[in-house]
């Protein structure tokens, strides 16, 4: 019996739309997508990518808070017009989605969502993330002009990653009530223990790539609190990352138990399972405690 | 102008001191870079018309200010008699900056200093302005004074990028020195390209930076008109003076306490662990000269 040509064609176009896709799929280097020109700005250097030896020469003051998460490179491009300002491009491939976030939460002051999956938009500059990619636009000093054209940048470079990232596990166990959410901070190094308050200059909490930290403000009329939470691989390293803190932080410190300090505030640190929680700076025992009562049933669960 | 926050008694005995300091500096500088018993005396001086309308700066301005700021540092009548306590006519003179490209050490601020030290007798080609590339410099390899000037600004390893911080160009690797959060860095201030050479530190607050955002750690969100210079002979004092402004800043922005992260803990530690200088507000005798609105401190 002889195949009809229609099923011929029928399979071709298939194959052929299969291929598309895949090609699609597979192109998904946002840089790739970015245009030669932009309401008349246009490429006149060549692109630049800086690694983990070289960031150092890029960016001065912050290639360490690149470090401490994780990334592979960084997309540089200007854009120059006339006598606007420059237009920088950055684009950094980090090692995965939580590492992107991370970034993104620690110069965070106002969280949007015009870009990417949370973004921040301030005089001159457009920051988002989305993926595993941490995006930055840049015009300094910001013009008419060139505030129209980031924001057409950001947009085309946001369209041109196709998924979306998954957040850290450890958000999903932190108390959504009174969460000031522009306030969360995630990390895997002890550095950033102190985004809210200061807790210690060492690490005291045992704090290395394995961990995974949240740092978030809570607030409820005249009620303040810090809230920090720590995953640990296990039970066993949660508990001796307890004992660290509690020998090094406050001889009066008892996990578990509500301390009142001399300020004032109150403070309570114990551990859930794997997880150490704590509350600083509370404005009151009972805030202290509806948090960590908070957090304890959702780990629990 | 005068300064306002000393009794007359204190500022004779503080003046005193710092003009003893100043003529026994070219002699023996290394007693003045350790924390000791004595106060360090830092200048803080503001004039709101150092930045105009359209934020270009105003040159003499900036001449003025530096002048009576080193005048009363080391108490004395002309401006010339206090440069002369710091600089020898022989010298060769290596004047550290910081060019970062958001915010820099200003060109009219490099061109003041250079200007006072030519007058002390120093031929211009004698006389270094840099910051990337010190090392390689051979004005910075033979330098037998150093003055250091940056802005403050707040840095996302280091808490604040300082004056203590901006020696960190005088090594040839900057990274090996950011472990736990920068916390060493006044030991730069003993390796024998830098030792003891410092005359005077300037910390420029026009325009500091309060705050970080981004990649390259700036937004002109996070930048105020401040209209001050920082000015002594201890880097850690300067900076510590400094670091108070910054912080009580963030506060009035944020509407909360709002601590640097990192904390600037090299600060503290250039004093308490390296004894390069005083970082206690109490072992400091801050002179505030000139405009005080918003002065934080």
């Amino acid at each position: 019996m002889k195949t009809p040509l229609y099923l011929y064609t029928t399979i071709i176009i298939s194959l052929l739309f299969i291929v598309v896709n895949l090609s699609a799929q597979i192109k998904k280097d946002p840089s790739e997508n970015l245009p030669g020109n932009i309401n008349g700005w246009s490429v006149n250097e060549s692109d630049r990518y800086f690694d983990n030896e070289t960031l150092y020469d890029y960016i001065d003051g912050s290639a360490e808070m690149f470090l401490s998460f994780g990334f592979s490179k960084v997309f540089n491009r200007i854009y120059s017009r006339g006598n606007q300002p420059d237009i920088l491009v950055d684009i950094f491939y980090m090692n995965s989605s939580y590492d992107a976030f991370g970034v993104f939460t620690h110069s965070v002051g106002k969280l949007e969502h015009e870009f990417g999956q949370q973004s921040q938009q301030t005089e001159g500059a457009i920051i988002f993330w989305k993926s595993n990619y941490y995006v930055s636009i840049l015009c300094h000093p910001e013009t008419t002009e060139s505030r129209e054209a980031i924001s057409k940048l950001a947009g085309v470079v946001d369209k041109s990653i196709n998924e979306t990232g998954t957040l850290p596990e450890v958000i999903n166990y932190i108390p959504k009530r009174n969460l000031a959410e522009e306030s969360v901070r995630y990390f895997r190094h002890y550095n950033w223990i102190n985004s809210h308050t200061f807790i210690s200059n060492d690490n005291i909490f045992n704090i290395d790539q394995n961990t995974h930290g949240i740092l978030a403000r809570y607030k409820e009329e005249n009620e303040n609190a810090i809230f920090l939470l720590i995953m640990y691989p296990d039970n066993a390293l949660a508990e001796s990352a307890l004992k660290n803190f509690t020998d090094n932080y406050k001889p009066e410190i008892i996990p578990g138990q509500t301390l009142k300090l001399t300020n004032g505030l109150w403070m309570e640190v114990k551990r859930i399972k794997n997880f150490i929680a704590g509350i600083f700076d509370s404005s009151s025992k009972d805030f202290t405690d509806n948090i960590l009562s908070s957090v304890e049933s959702i780990i629990n669960k | 102008m005068s300064p306002k926050n000393l009794t007359r008694r204190e500022f004779i005995k503080t003046g005193t001191l710092a003009a003893a300091a100043g003529t026994f500096l070219l002699n023996n500088p290394k007693s003045l870079f350790a924390a000791t018993e004595e106060k360090s005396r830092v200048v803080l001086i503001r004039n709101k018309m150092v930045i105009n309308e359209d934020g270009k700066l105003n040159s003499g301005i900036i001449q003025e200010m530096l002048d009576e700021s080193v005048r009363v540092l080391f108490n004395t009548k002309e401006t010339s008699q206090a440069w002369k306590k710091i600089i020898k006519p022989d010298d060769i003179v290596g004047i550290k900056t910081n060019v970062w490209n958001f915010l820099r050490t200003p060109p009219e601020l490099e061109n003041a200093i250079k200007k006072r030290v030519m007058e002390c007798g120093v031929a211009e080609e004698k006389i270094g302005i840099k910051d990337r590339g010190v090392l390689r410099d051979p004005i910075f390899q033979n330098a037998t004074a150093l003055i250091n000037s940056r802005p403050m600004r707040t840095h996302y390893w280091s808490g604040v990028g300082s004056l203590i911080k901006n020696y960190i160009m005088f090594v040839d690797k900057p990274s090996d020195w950011h472990d736990d959060s920068c916390a060493d860095l006044a030991a730069l201030w003993k390796l024998p390209i830098v030792a003891d050479k410092t005359r005077l530190n300037i910390l420029v607050m026009l325009t500091p930076q309060f705050h970080n955002i981004g990649p390259h750690g700036f937004s002109p969100e996070y930048v105020w008109r401040y209209y001050g210079l920082i000015v002594g002979v201890d880097p850690v004092a300067c900076d510590a003076v400094g670091l108070k402004i910054i912080e009580a800043k963030r506060k009035e922005y944020f509407g909360e306490d709002k601590p640097l992260n990192p904390p600037a803990k090299h600060i503290e530690l250039a004093d308490t662990r390296h004894h390069l200088g005083n970082a206690g507000m109490k072992k400091i005798d801050l002179i505030k000269i000139g405009f005080e609105e918003g002065i934080f401190i």
